[in-house]
């Protein structure tokens, strides 16, 4: 019944927040500012008024209808495209994991970091269970026989720099490797168009790893190994050369092709990179939306603009929390590109 | 006559004491002064110094700052809270002595600093680089700062004892230098108008004259 759920993806997609409504967001002055600007939203049903509001809370009404938007635009869709979703949103199960890892590895109790972690209902990992582990060592040994377990040598790279990075880079790679062992069971004209834009995430996320590993001086030993092996518009053996560089022309002419990028990290704009990677993901999907109106595909895409809107309504509510003036908040907005 | 409760004694032996003791408090004087001269000019130089690592601190903390807010934003707060637990506080700071002029000012080395190669994930790694930088610079700050409230503090107390040498003490040690000297002219000629008054006495015993 794909196209079922991609009917309702459609009439979800009009429910997204409009770059007007964003706008009026960030010129907010307080979460109880943006609180009221998204009353008439899809957001409002899950607002409390007269609550003390924070930014946990208002965390709670995004994810809220993020969960909600993805549900239904799952409930009837195929397994296979279900089981590749999963595999993409196991990105949070992701971050969470390394959060506690490193929570851990700082010895800091978990009263004090759980109220932040994301609780989606989507998530498959046992959050209680690594949270409420003693240490480090006893979470490596919990994931053993799970799509994270570490391997040996991974965990060698770990003792030997007393580093979590090796982790960090081992899971993100493994990530991938996993989405797109999954994509092969989905139809081949929406698997090719999927795994466009999937090579094009891992790429950038690649250039990430080496340009900073030039920039800051990682050891090759902990980069190289971990190169997500899927390519779009470059190749390992250039990625090889930008990690042997430290010539800033060189490295932006190796990886000309997000050029922009590039020059960002380098100029130690890495806030706005960040930001540009999925503005770019996000053209490249709105080139494409009309050719797939009725493919399998536009599930994938729906979620990830869900996931855009997620990422921006965070980045909102962070900023305003913290005074962030109103055009620099425009100017981070993914969603918002006047 | 006194001089701060020195009691004054109108012979050639404590005349020539009191003499060396003058000079001695004259050199001790053009020292102090020579002090006071350096101490200002090193106090100049701090200042001028504090003043543009102050201003280069101020500008890059509020870039940074910037910069972090945006970072924290994007990436949340659990991801930042997270990747700052794991940098090692290391830091270790020694304060020696230094001396200028014989002011003892405080000097900070860096004994240890937190080792945060291949610990930071890629995203955040620029912002913990230039917040490490940030630090030396505060440090340097600090050390400035303690450095010209020492200097400044030495220098009231040289520029005090400077003063009153010059304005009190030295003049009235010279004034009673010269009137020790008065004094003894009186006495030499005193005995001289004796001698020769006894010279003539004798004389006219003699029938010489």
């Amino acid at each position: 019944m794909a196209e079922y759920s991609i009917v309702r993806a459609h009439a979800m997609l009009t429910k997204f927040l409009k770059p007007q409504v964003l706008e009026g967001l960030a010129v907010a002055r307080s979460i109880n500012d943006l609180l009221t600007l998204l009353l008439p939203t899809e957001y409002g049903k899950y607002i409390e008024r007269g609550k003390e509001v924070t930014v946990v809370t208002i965390k709670r009404v995004f994810e809220k209808v993020f969960e909600e938007r993805i549900t239904k635009v799952l409930e009837d869709a195929p397994a296979n495209v279900k089981k590749f979703i999963d595999a993409y949103l196991s990105k949070f199960d992701i971050e969470n994991l390394l959060n506690i890892i490193k929570f851990k590895k700082a010895e800091i109790p978990p009263s004090e970091f759980l109220s932040e972690i994301s609780r989606f209902y989507f998530l498959k990992l046992d959050l209680e269970k690594l949270v409420n582990a003693p240490n480090v060592d006893a979470i490596f040994k919990s994931l053993a026989g799970t799509d994270y377990e570490i391997p040996n040598d991974v965990l060698e790279l770990y003792s030997k720099y007393d580093s979590i990075l090796p982790i960090e880079f081992y899971f993100r790679k493994q990530y991938y490797t996993i989405l797109f062992e999954r994509i092969k069971k989905i139809p081949r004209e929406d698997r090719e168009r999927i795994m466009k834009f999937l090579k094009q995430d891992a790429e950038i996320e690649n250039i990430f790893t080496v340009v900073s590993g030039t920039l800051y001086n990682y050891t090759p030993e902990i980069i190289t190994p971990f190169i997500i092996p899927y390519y779009s518009k470059l190749s390992h053996n250039i990625f090889l050369q930008v990690t042997k560089t430290k010539n800033k022309k060189q490295i932006i002419n190796l990886l000309s092709p997000y050029r922009k990028i590039v020059s960002l990290l380098l100029d130690r704009k890495d806030a706005l990179a960040k930001v540009n990677k999925f503005r770019i993901l996000r053209e490249y999907i709105e080139k494409d939306l009309v050719n797939m109106f009725i493919e399998i595909s536009y599930l994938f895409y729906f979620v990830f603009l869900a996931e855009i809107e997620l990422r921006d309504l965070y980045f909102v509510a962070i900023a305003t929390q913290y005074n962030v003036p109103p055009e620099e908040k425009l100017a981070y907005l993914i969603s918002y590109t006047q | 006559m006194s001089v701060r409760g020195m009691r004054i004694m109108p012979t050639r032996g404590f005349y020539l004491e009191f003499k060396k003791k003058v000079k001695y408090i004259e050199d001790g004087y053009k020292l102090l002064e020579m002090k006071r001269d350096e101490l200002t000019r090193q106090l100049r130089e701090d200042l001028e110094q504090l003043k543009i690592v102050g201003h280069e601190y101020e500008k890059r903390a509020i870039e940074i700052m910037e910069e972090f807010r945006k970072l924290y934003a994007l990436l949340g707060e659990n991801t930042v809270d997270a990747q700052a637990a794991i940098i090692p506080k290391t830091l270790d700071i020694d304060v020696l002595p230094r001396s200028i002029m014989g002011v003892q000012v405080p000097f900070l080395k860096v004994k240890n600093e937190p080792n945060i190669k291949n610990k930071i994930s890629p995203i955040l790694a620029g912002i913990v680089k230039e917040y490490k930088e940030l630090l030396k610079t505060l440090i340097k700050l600090s050390e400035l700062e303690m450095k010209i409230e020492v200097v400044a503090d030495n220098l009231e107390k040289t520029n005090r004892m400077v003063n009153a040498l010059e304005k009190i003490v030295l003049p009235e040690m010279r004034q009673t230098l010269k009137y020790i000297e008065d004094l003894l002219d009186e006495d030499m000629l005193e005995e001289f108008t004796r001698i020769k008054l006894v010279r003539n006495v004798i004389l006219e015993r003699r029938g010489e004259k």
